[in-house]
């Protein structure tokens, strides 16, 4: 009943907000000021345009909505240049997600979420964007984080559903989990090759030796989500990545463009 | 239970995992160029024996002609990208593109293009890709490719080029050759500037 309700009020809220085509809560992220993780040599703070952002990732039903209309992204007919073979991996069929259809979509490849968000006239959150949004640089984020952390968890456990995340500073759901979430310049964070020498960024990232000498304990998660990241290569899919769309602001309705 | 220890041991293990995975791909302590023969396994994961060819994006070339990236099967292809502001390491990757068609007889030299697409969609435009041909001294063979920042990341991820706009409009990116068969199956890469091109351009040889 609770859950309803918050489904219900929801509905309201955004219907009367944004008209979208069928019910999803978006919530405007306030402008403001992220100080990047890790930076390149003379990188400022970055400042964050005001920006919409789904409340809540995006959830194996709505994926299932997108796969009807979208069916060349099937488990079947994808390129493996889009995914790679473990996309969609627990789906029972085609369009047929298994477990709860409530529980976030996950094992989706960058090049497939990107769509989804492009289909909603959305896009995939920058690096700074997320975290902005995730609070991340935050007491309130790493109690959040710890309390996750500090819990059993296991990969072969049933995925949490949506209504069971926590809400963070801006009313954004499940974003310090188990599931994490792909953005749009995740293979900015890492440089191989580099044109420029970057050695001190790769220790700093890749190498346990860099994470262990950070002088600020509380960031031991967010060195995980960019060594994460940087791991990750476009196609790939894998089991606790899921993501959300943003909207950028619409300057003619002071909502979202959607 | 000891939180600070479960995520240190978590981090470790991601962190080791991903030195390694680092290494696989090129040896990035010493910057030295790696050629690679494809791995099986590596081939299977990336897509790499699917065409590349999946991308409806829309480029703009050096001659002011629109084409979508799927346009471009049929030649064998060498590709990278670079941005032509770019000081130093662009016109390094160019000359090593410029060995590997060097390296090709007559004939396969007719029908081989090279094709380099631009990180920079708010300055490059034709006239800075024909600029920039003209500097180079880059023949017919040549595509030189701009697009809007959206399309420009796609391909940039089709490619595996990973790359990152600095405050002052320059870009890191990731030095790198990726040779493909007329149906855009990946036949040959290079990571790195400088070194042999040998195995890239066997790869487009016949």
């Amino acid at each position: 009943m609770k859950r309803f309700g918050l489904y219900f009020l929801g509905f309201v809220a955004v219907a009367a907000q944004c008209e979208p085509s069928h019910a999803r809560a978006v919530i405007q992220i306030p402008s403001g000021v992220y100080e990047p993780f890790f930076r390149e040599p003379g990188e400022a703070d970055q400042r964050i345009v005001s920006f919409w952002m789904d409340k809540d990732p995006v959830s194996r039903k709505d994926f299932a909505r997108f796969l009807q209309r979208n069916p060349e992204f099937g488990r079947g007919k994808i390129s493996p240049r889009f995914a790679d073979s473990a996309y969609l991996e627990s789906w029972t069929s085609e369009n047929v997600a298994s477990g709860d259809s409530d529980s976030p979509v996950t094992s989706i490849s960058w090049f497939v979420a990107r769509k989804y968000c492009g289909e909603k006239k959305g896009r995939l959150p920058t690096v700074s964007e997320w975290e902005y949004a995730a609070d991340t640089n935050s007491p309130e984020a790493f109690a959040l984080i710890s309390d996750w952390y500090a819990r059993p968890n296991s990969m072969d456990q049933p995925p949490p559903r949506i209504s069971s995340g926590k809400l963070g500073k801006f009313g954004i759901r499940g974003m310090h989990g188990i599931n994490w979430e792909w953005v749009e310049d995740f293979a900015s964070v890492i440089i191989q090759g580099d044109s420029r020498s970057s050695n001190a960024t790769d220790n700093q990232l890749f190498c346990a030796a860099g994470a262990l000498s950070a002088k600020d304990p509380t960031q031991y998660a967010n060195f995980m989500r960019f060594a994460f990241r940087s791991s990750l290569k476009a196609n790939r899919s894998v089991r606790t990545l899921g993501f959300r769309c943003v909207y950028d602001v619409d300057p003619e309705r002071s909502g979202p463009k959607l | 239970m000891n939180v600070t220890h479960v995520i240190l041991s978590v981090l470790t293990t991601l962190a080791l995992g991903a030195c390694a995975h680092g290494k696989n791909h090129a040896d990035h302590h010493t910057n030295r160029p790696v050629e690679h023969e494809l791995p099986k396994a590596y081939e299977k994961s990336s897509g790499a024996s699917a065409s590349v060819y999946v991308s409806e994006t829309s480029w703009v070339n050096q001659r002011g002609q629109k084409m979508t990236f799927n346009k471009l099967r049929g030649a064998p292809r060498l590709m990278s990208m670079v941005f032509t502001r770019c000081p130093s390491a662009c016109p390094l990757l160019i000359s090593d593109m410029k060995r590997v068609q060097n390296g090709l007889d007559e004939k396969r030299r007719r029908q081989i293009r090279f094709t380099v697409f631009s990180f920079d969609s708010k300055h490059d435009t034709p006239e800075t890709l024909r600029a920039f041909a003209k500097k180079m001294n880059l023949d017919d063979q040549w595509d030189l490719l701009v697009s809007d920042p959206t399309s420009t990341t796609e391909v940039a991820a089709l490619l595996g080029i990973q790359y990152k706009e600095l405050p002052g409009g320059d870009f890191v990116h990731s030095n790198r050759l990726i040779a493909f068969d007329g149906d855009g199956v990946t036949i040959g890469e290079k990571d790195g500037l400088g070194g042999s091109v040998d195995a890239v351009t066997k790869a487009l040889a016949h």
